[in-house]
């Protein structure tokens, strides 16, 4: 049972980096562009995942607060906290709650074109878990995490693109050792602007894609996973309304571990 | 007994008269702040600058903008428009605007100044 709570930890870990991006664009797939200096964002949300292997099921409950600030232009200090209800059903349903590790994330623009046709950033960030969470949901192990993302942006269409790497307890504090994560997201949007300019839509299709990655670890410990995931923003002045469904459409992994379902986010965003 | 309904008729006649006529001044007071607001605008028309800004790519930019350029000391207010890809700048009276401190304004945004339009 430890053993498979375990890679419940893992899986939940890789899959739910929440953007802070300030514009259109992804919905869990952060943007390569930068708010403005002294520009709050405000976000958050409510995520649903159910994972089931032959014998256990897990469905967790998160909702994740998110406070990000531009100290100038080109640079963002971003930090979360989420508060998880997880229930997990073997022979009997065992209910666990509480705070997940706090997570901060330091991002840089190191470049941005602003044209009369389209916008293009490149920012890379650093990030990680503060492990002070709740010893039921938390592992309380660092994992750093280095990434760089990109966007282009044609007028009323949005690409967006997120790669990252987790080191696995970078201090190595635990002995079984967990795999590393690679994950490479990419988000399409179009934003639709409706009666003024202070009104738009947006749908958008994510593709979220997530391997573990460690030479050291053991191949049954080690999964790949990948969504299709469409969504839609509505926004209206500083205020985003968004919902995106991601559907697992590739899996790999052994036998003992659990598979994702489908999953539910549905946010809000605020921007002064 | 019909004097005491006729004086009742007549206060009743007599309220809704006061009525109509409280009703009437509310309209010419409104009337005349309209007349007012025209004239504000016409003053504040005459100080109004509008300028092409690139990078703007959804309505949430907007704020993003107009939350910079209003920190200038000589800006009364500002209205952005992503959509048209510009910002209509309402000058405080005998202020002037340096373009250069705009310019600074706009890029804390992550936006790039564009060309000034004349309309």
């Amino acid at each position: 049972m430890t053993f498979e709570i375990k890679n419940i930890r893992i899986i939940f870990i890789l899959i739910f980096f929440t953007s802070f991006s300030v514009q259109a664009g992804g919905i869990s797939v952060d943007a390569g562009l930068t708010p403005g200096q002294d520009r709050w964002i405000l976000r958050t949300q409510y995520q649903y995942m159910k994972m089931q292997n032959s014998n256990m099921t897990t469905q967790n409950h998160m909702v994740p607060l998110i406070i990000a600030y531009g100290v100038t232009s080109n640079f963002t200090l971003m930090a979360r906290a989420m508060y998880i209800n997880r229930i997990i059903t073997m022979n009997d349903a065992v209910q666990k709650s509480g705070f997940n590790d706090a997570f901060i994330l330091l991002k840089y623009k190191v470049y941005r074109e602003n044209t009369a046709n389209y916008v293009i950033g490149i920012a890379p960030y650093i990030a990680s878990n503060i492990p002070i969470g709740n010893a039921d949901i938390s592992d309380r192990t660092w994992n750093p995490e280095f990434g760089l993302s990109m966007s282009y942006r044609p007028r009323f269409w949005a690409i967006d693109f997120t790669s990252s790497y987790t080191l696995k307890d970078a201090l190595k504090k635990t002995d079984d050792q967990e795999s590393d994560n690679l994950s490479l997201n990419v988000a399409f949007s179009s934003i639709i602007p409706l009666k003024n300019s202070n009104l738009a839509f947006s749908p958008v299709l994510e593709l979220t894609y997530n391997k573990e990655f460690n030479s050291n670890v053991k191949e049954s410990k080690k999964q790949e996973v990948m969504f299709f995931s469409p969504g839609l923003t509505f926004i209206k002045s500083s205020l985003i309304l968004e919902a995106l469904y991601q559907i697992p459409v590739f899996q790999q992994t052994n036998v003992s571990l659990m598979k994702s379902k489908s999953r539910i986010l549905i946010g809000l965003r605020f921007m002064f | 007994m019909s004097n005491k309904y006729s004086l009742l008729f007549t206060i009743i006649i007599i309220n809704i008269s006061n009525l109509y006529a409280q009703t009437e001044i509310d309209r010419n007071v409104a009337n005349i702040q309209n007349e007012s607001s025209i004239t504000m605008v016409k003053r504040v028309v005459l100080d109004t600058l509008t300028y092409t800004v690139y990078g703007m790519d959804c309505p949430g930019c907007n704020s993003a903008l107009e939350k910079q350029i209003n920190k200038l000391s000589s800006v009364d207010y500002s209205v952005a428009d992503w959509l048209h890809q510009e910002v209509m700048i309402v000058v405080k009276r005998d202020s002037t605007i340096k373009e250069k401190e705009l310019f600074e304004k706009i890029k804390k945004a992550n936006f790039t100044l564009g060309e000034e339009i004349i309309r």
